[in-house]
């Protein structure tokens, strides 16, 4: 087994009255691809801005490589490499393409704020670099055609790609993907698929959460089933789909 | 063309013809009562510039900046009048002193949104504004002060309209020129992002309260030069100057001539000041036109004029091709 990378411990979050996320516990491996499934309103999404410190944890820990990180901030924690998409694209829609990618550069450019100002020599050199980087990442995905165009203008699908490449141009260890398949087409799908599967080649480790089962059991190692913010199951997708509780969840009583 | 997302080049072209445009204006305008506008024009500019960073980028309100204006031309005035400081060491403690005070009111204010950031800024110029007003021995009061020292390097004193519009627009335009070089930075692109989309922005390791802050203190600083200038323009400083209405023209200023482009900026400030100038032809009556004005900007091009414009140009060449 590899080694742990994300170790979720009992952590609970709760917005007034209501439990969202109730008492979770588990690992994400270094090199895999883990999905989270669930019925709506089951805690998925609750359980991705906890982990990206989007919310803080009402109790229980965080580790990631071992450090807690329960308490860190979100931009702090996308700093030592934990990057995300969002259901609902979360996009810097008055921004052109390749500087939304470029956001995703910029926990590594160490640009100083004099030099910005002034202009000195490294400015430029440090600007390119981050540019070329940038395209390439756009190019992994195969867009690099429209790298100048304003967000705000493309078609849904096409953000989604942007998206996928604004969270890899931070060059993460962790891929948070919040549903990346909603909202495409059956042949933007399988595109998607490939470029998991490619993400996790290149070593990245992914944890998704899908609706679609098709992609979430033909790309996932590891499942873990939610259900009104409780892990109702966890294993195989071939354990999973198995699962009499799952089951029942998904298809009700009979 | 798209001068949002044209390249930097643009804006040097831009600010080039900018240059050239204000030597004419100083060549040719004898008459001081219009280069004195265009002084003012020049001022009010660099203030509302600062602020075009902080609302049209970062995307953060702020509705008493006539407080960092007033607190640079009252360091000014006070620290010549009351101390005999060197005027640029005035200015720049007035920097110092608005930059700290940005400081102390965006910690906490910065982490609010919307309306409630509106309201804490908005309390925050009403504030300092009665301290204006209250603290009479050093301020004098509501009736202001009086005889501040006109500004003088080595033997020149710019005591003409024609010399401070040298002075003023110099400023403006080296101002310009870094806010350009600013925005067009990572720095920059933080700051439009997360006035984009302020959880994406943390979630490519933007520290946003930071980010926040950094941008109310240079907007804080522009203003305070701002007004350190006016005060050894106008020699005489009043807090009626730097009061609720002030802060909200700024606001309007940035509005109308766009969010998100610094020109929106120049723009805003040349219509808004010029503006009741060109109305004394409605006499009684000009109040209620330049309302109008600016109601039917804000109905017709919500982006702004700058970005407005462009996109009626658009429009119409679109139509042109397709006849």
């Amino acid at each position: 087994m590899s080694e742990v990378l994300l170790n979720v411990k009992n952590i609970s979050k709760r917005f007034g009255g209501l439990i969202a996320v109730d008492d979770i516990s588990f690992y994400v491996r270094a090199g895999q691809i883990k999905a989270i499934i669930g019925p709506n309103g089951s805690g998925k999404t609750t359980l991705f801005n906890l982990i990206s410190g989007h919310y803080q944890p009402t109790s229980g820990s965080l580790y990631f490589y071992g450090f807690n990180i329960t308490k860190w901030p979100a931009w702090k924690s996308a700093s030592v490499g934990i990057a995300r998409t969002f259901q609902n694209l979360a996009l810097f829609t008055n921004m052109s393409v390749i500087d939304n990618v470029l956001m995703g550069v910029h926990i590594h450019t160490k640009a100083g704020f004099l030099s910005s100002l002034f202009r000195f020599p490294t400015f430029f050199k440090k600007e390119k670099e981050a540019r070329d980087f940038a395209l390439e990442k756009l190019s992994l995905l195969g867009i690099s055609d429209i790298a100048d165009k304003k967000c705000g203008d493309l078609p849904f699908g096409l953000q989604r790609l942007v998206e996928m490449a604004r969270a890899l141009a931070a060059e993460p260890r962790l891929l948070l993907l919040d549903e990346p398949a909603s909202g495409l087409d059956i042949h933007d799908r399988n595109r998607l698929c490939e470029i998991i599967r490619q993400i996790r080649d290149e070593g990245i480790t992914i944890l998704m959460v899908e609706h679609d089962m098709n992609i979430t059991m033909s790309l996932a190692e590891e499942v873990i089933v939610l259900d009104s913010g409780k892990k109702i199951c966890e294993g195989s997708p071939k354990e999973v789909q198995r699962d009499p509780e799952v089951i029942r969840i998904y298809l009700g009583e009979g | 063309m798209n001068i949002q997302f044209g390249s930097i080049k643009y804006q040097y072209i831009g600010l080039f013809l900018l240059a050239i445009l204000l030597s004419f204006i100083g060549l040719f305008v004898k008459n001081d009562y219009y280069l004195n506008i265009f002084v003012l024009i020049g001022i009010q500019a660099i203030a509302v510039l600062g602020l075009s960073l902080l609302m049209g980028y970062a995307g953060q309100v702020s509705l008493g900046h006539a407080a960092f204006y007033g607190l640079g031309a009252y360091a000014s005035g006070i620290l010549t009048l009351h101390y005999g400081f060197n005027p640029y060491l005035a200015m720049l403690c007035g920097i110092a002193i608005s930059a700290v005070m940005a400081l102390i009111v965006g910690l906490p204010a910065l982490r609010l949104k919307g309306h409630y950031l509106a309201m804490a800024t908005l309390g925050f110029g009403i504030i300092i504004n009665i301290c204006f007003k209250e603290m009479a021995s050093l301020t004098g009061g509501p009736s202001g002060l009086v005889g501040i020292p006109m500004l003088k390097l080595f033997n020149f004193t710019f005591d003409t309209s024609i010399s401070y519009f040298c002075l003023v627009w110099a400023v403006f335009i080296i101002l310009m020129l870094l806010s350009i070089h600013l925005v067009n930075s990572p720095f920059g692109r933080a700051f439009r992002a997360l006035g984009s989309n302020e959880a994406a922005a943390q979630a490519m390791g933007v520290n946003t309260h930071i980010a926040k802050l950094i941008v109310f203190i240079i907007s804080a600083i522009y203003a305070s030069l701002a007004g350190s200038l006016y005060a050894h323009f106008v020699t005489f400083i009043s807090p009626a100057s730097f009061g609720f209405i002030c802060s909200i023209k700024m606001v309007t200023m940035v509005a109308i001539g766009g969010m998100g482009t610094l020109w929106g900026a120049l723009l805003g400030t040349s219509i808004l000041v010029s503006l009741p100038e060109f109305l004394t032809v409605f006499s009684d009556y000009d109040v209620l036109v330049y309302g109008l004005i600016l109601i039917v900007v804000m109905i017709f091009m919500p982006e702004g004029i700058i970005q407005g414009s462009l996109k009626l140009f658009r429009r119409f060449r679109y139509k042109e091709t397709n006849v």
